[in-house]
């Protein structure tokens, strides 16, 4: 099999075109840094073809000198020493029309690092030169190389067709190498995410500026390039643009639209998934109804009602807010808003130690602290990495979305502040709003103690703006839905089931029980439980948060995944409930009551204890595997876990204590 | 070659500037990056070089960091201690 890779400017393109000869779905937006890994896959061609290709999807890259570890692992695949990528036959350079001469600089370098077995492919040609625009004959003939000139956003069979002809003309066999080496300082060198074996095609040059005159000679000769092959452009884009960054960025205006942005898609996300939220959960109860009046009564019937129903359903209710999320991120993401979201933020950032860069991996955190870990690779500087990558999990991510949402939802009371905002929406806003301010004030700590370093500079494109395609948006939510939903397919529904089995066994004696209600069995035999033992057991330590052992219960298997946390209560509150009629997660949380005092279990001050719980407390497993892989040890993830659990638990304890003393 | 100059201070000609001195709105052109300027190497590679124009298209409330339209067609932004390292007129 052939192996080609895609190289080029960040932001131009390749992993859009990646998906596209693929059929993969590597993500994708208007935005540099989003690819922060190597891609590897078959074209779809290769069903009717004899000769076999895949292409492998690599971070962009300015330069051959990598100035953090995103570009190193690029450059790194050039010089083989990349672990996926062993060997190479071609190289396809992206060039991206609205920096025509600065990428096809990059193309210009690479022909003399890799010799003539490169093609360039010329993307976004419907932004600033149409096809008409450009002398594709000439440019080849100019440079030696192959030329292809498309849209890939076109997203259509004909580009498709197009593109994929375009690399089957290749016809080199054997694998490539370079034959000149690449000039690299040392600087450069320690980005390398591969050990470094192999220094035949390094020069290590410490005198920067030798090798910064080189990028200036090829940029000198793609500009000369361009002017003979490009006539005329479009800057009707450009023009756009500048408008509406005069607005956007403006000194004043610029922060005004940053938190409307951000607000209307928290309002959006709780009006526009209320009534899915409605159907969802009344289907869950119907179904459950109608399976359970169709098994005889008895444990297995009390498995599947309480166990999977009660379990999984309560965790369903949630698809919509992630999937309108996911849709509202990704309609941003395409528009180019993001780096002006690092422009807006940068200042602020640099305050706790960070620089704007780390607005993405924040952003990203909102969805899942794993990918937005593994995106703080773009941070050049160590300290200010380390420092976002460590407090990243302090972002509220999808899967806190479920409990804040049962909890606001059910305790919180809906009414309209200043005749617009929704108290509900605020209470959420709320919560994102304290776990950000916090991943920077830790950011800030880690900046002062652990990460000490002098790094100063930011630095960031402005893509053009483009209109987001829905297509794509609906593609990364459908994407994000099934991930979500094979999740409470998998885990959830596993582990709903060993819940119910810890919560309904030991069985009690039922002769020990004589003259009092089925009610009271049902709690008595919770109680008697291994779950109600274990919750029995570490009562004492949650008791000052407000919580009693159900709760407790809850915290814990809330450790596995957060989620759980929902369906736990699903079918805790379910077994001890034995009403005719089912209710909602929702309802039951609202009836339960303290059998001691007879008062609700939920007040004020137990509910924003538990909310703030959840914001702090680092429950997501996966979180703790990816750092342990990004930071190469079990100390930083130990780290983590323990700052967190320690922020939740005093941060819990002072919500329950001040709200109950002035309320 | 490119113009990498030492950092200095701008006594050698009066009618230089430096770059985070520029008011909004206002074009410029590019004279030299001081050696100091961390994010050269992106700079140069980004096509951003000496005799290029530059106009400021906006600046943060807080004066940090500024965006600029480069030649035709690009967009960028520096924070202005970095700025500060590249000399225009």
């Amino acid at each position: 099999m052939k192996t080609f890779l895609l190289i080029g400017f960040p932001n131009s393109g390749k992993s859009t075109i990646f998906n596209l000869l693929s059929g993969k779905s590597r993500k994708v937006s208007n935005y540099s840094g989003i690819t922060v890994d190597t891609g590897v896959a078959e074209l779809k061609s290769n069903f009717e073809n004899e000769e076999k290709i895949r292409i492998i999807d690599l971070p962009g890259i300015y330069n051959l000198l990598p100035t953090s570890i995103d570009e190193a692992i690029t450059v790194s695949t050039i010089l083989n020493l990349n672990n996926k990528v062993k060997e190479f036959n071609h190289v396809i350079m992206i060039i991206d029309t609205s920096r025509f001469d600065a990428s096809l600089a990059l193309a210009l370098s690479m022909k003399d690092v890799l010799g003539d077995n490169i093609s360039l492919l010329i993307n976004k040609s419907d932004l600033l030169y149409k096809n008409k625009n450009v002398d594709v004959k000439k440019l080849e003939s100019l440079t030696g190389l192959k030329v292809l000139i498309c849209s890939a956003q076109k997203d259509d069979k004909t580009t498709e067709k197009e593109i994929d002809m375009f690399l089957r003309q290749k016809k080199s066999d054997e694998s490539l190498k370079p034959i000149t080496a690449i000039p690299l300082n040392n600087q450069a060198i320690s980005y390398f995410p591969f050990k470094v074996s192999d220094f035949s095609s390094i020069e290590i040059i410490d005198d920067e500026e030798k090798i910064l005159d080189k990028i200036y000679s090829f940029q000198m000769q793609a500009r000369k390039i361009i002017q003979e092959i490009t006539m005329g452009n479009n800057l009707e884009t450009v023009q756009t643009t500048y408008r509406i960054d005069k607005i956007l960025l403006h000194p004043f205006l610029g922060g005004i639209c940053f938190f409307a942005i951000f607000f209307l898609i928290f309002q959006s996300l709780y009006t526009f998934s209320a009534p899915l939220m409605t159907l969802i959960e009344s289907s869950v109860k119907i179904s459950g109804d109608f399976v359970g009046s169709h098994l005889p009564d008895g444990l297995f019937k009390s498995l599947v009602v309480n166990g999977i129903f009660a379990g999984v359903g309560g965790v369903l209710v949630f698809l919509p807010q992630i999937a309108i999320l996911f849709f509202l991120l990704s309609l941003m993401e395409q528009s180019g808003y993001i780096a002006r979201a690092a422009f807006i933020t940068d200042k602020i950032m640099s305050y706790f130690g960070l620089n704007g860069k780390a607005f993405l991996p924040f952003l990203s955190g909102f969805a899942c602290a794993v990918p937005a870990i593994m995106s703080t690779r773009t941070i050049h500087d160590r300290g200010e990495r380390m420092a976002t990558l460590m407090t990243i999990p302090l972002i509220t991510c999808s899967a806190r979305l479920p409990v804040y949402i049962l909890l606001i939802g059910t305790f919180i009371p809906s009414y309209k502040i200043l005749g617009i905002l929704d108290s509900q929406a605020m209470a959420l806003f709320f919560l994102y709003f304290l776990g950000s301010v916090f991943a920077l004030f830790m950011a800030k700590i880690f900046r002062l103690s652990f990460f000490k370093s002098k790094s100063k500079s930011f630095f960031i494109e402005m893509p053009i703006y483009q209109k987001p395609k829905l297509k794509i948006a609906f593609r990364q939510m459908f994407r994000q839905a099934k991930v979500f939903l094979k999740k409470a397919g998998t885990t959830i529904f596993a582990l709903s089931i060993i819940i119910w089995f810890l919560s309904s066994f030991p069985r009690i004696n039922l002769d020990d029980y004589k003259n009092i209600n089925d009610k009271q069995i049902a709690s008595i035999q919770l109680e008697k439980s291994v779950i109600g033992n274990i919750g029995k057991f570490i009562e004492p330590a949650i008791k000052p948060l407000g919580y009693d052992w159900k709760l407790g219960v809850g915290i814990i298997i809330a450790f596995g995944a957060r989620e759980l946390f929902v369906s736990g209560m699903g079918t805790i509150y379910a077994l001890g409930d034995v009403d005719e009629n089912s209710k909602s997660l929702r309802e039951r949380l609202r009836l339960e009551k303290n059998p001691e005092t007879g008062l609700p279990v939920f007040n004020t001050g137990v509910v924003w204890s538990l909310l703030v719980f959840f914001a702090f407390a680092c429950q997501c497993i996966s979180t703790l595997a990816i750092v342990k892989k990004e930071t190469g040890g079990w100390k930083w993830p130990i780290v983590m876990f323990s700052y967190m659990t320690f922020l939740a638990y005093v941060g819990a304890f002072l919500t329950y204590h001040l709200i109950n003393s002035y309320i | 070659m490119i113009n990498i100059e030492p950092l200095k201070t701008l006594t050698i000609n009066k009618s230089n500037r430096l770059l985070s001195q520029i008011k909004i709105g206002e074009k410029v052109t590019i004279i030299s990056f001081m050696k100091d300027l961390e994010t050269k190497s992106t700079l140069i590679s980004m096509g951003i070089l000496p005799g290029d124009e530059l106009e400021v298209i906006s600046k943060s409330i807080f004066g940090s960091p500024i965006s600029f339209k480069h030649g035709q067609n690009n967009f960028f932004a520096l924070r202005s201690n970095q700025a500060k390292l590249i000399e225009v007129k």
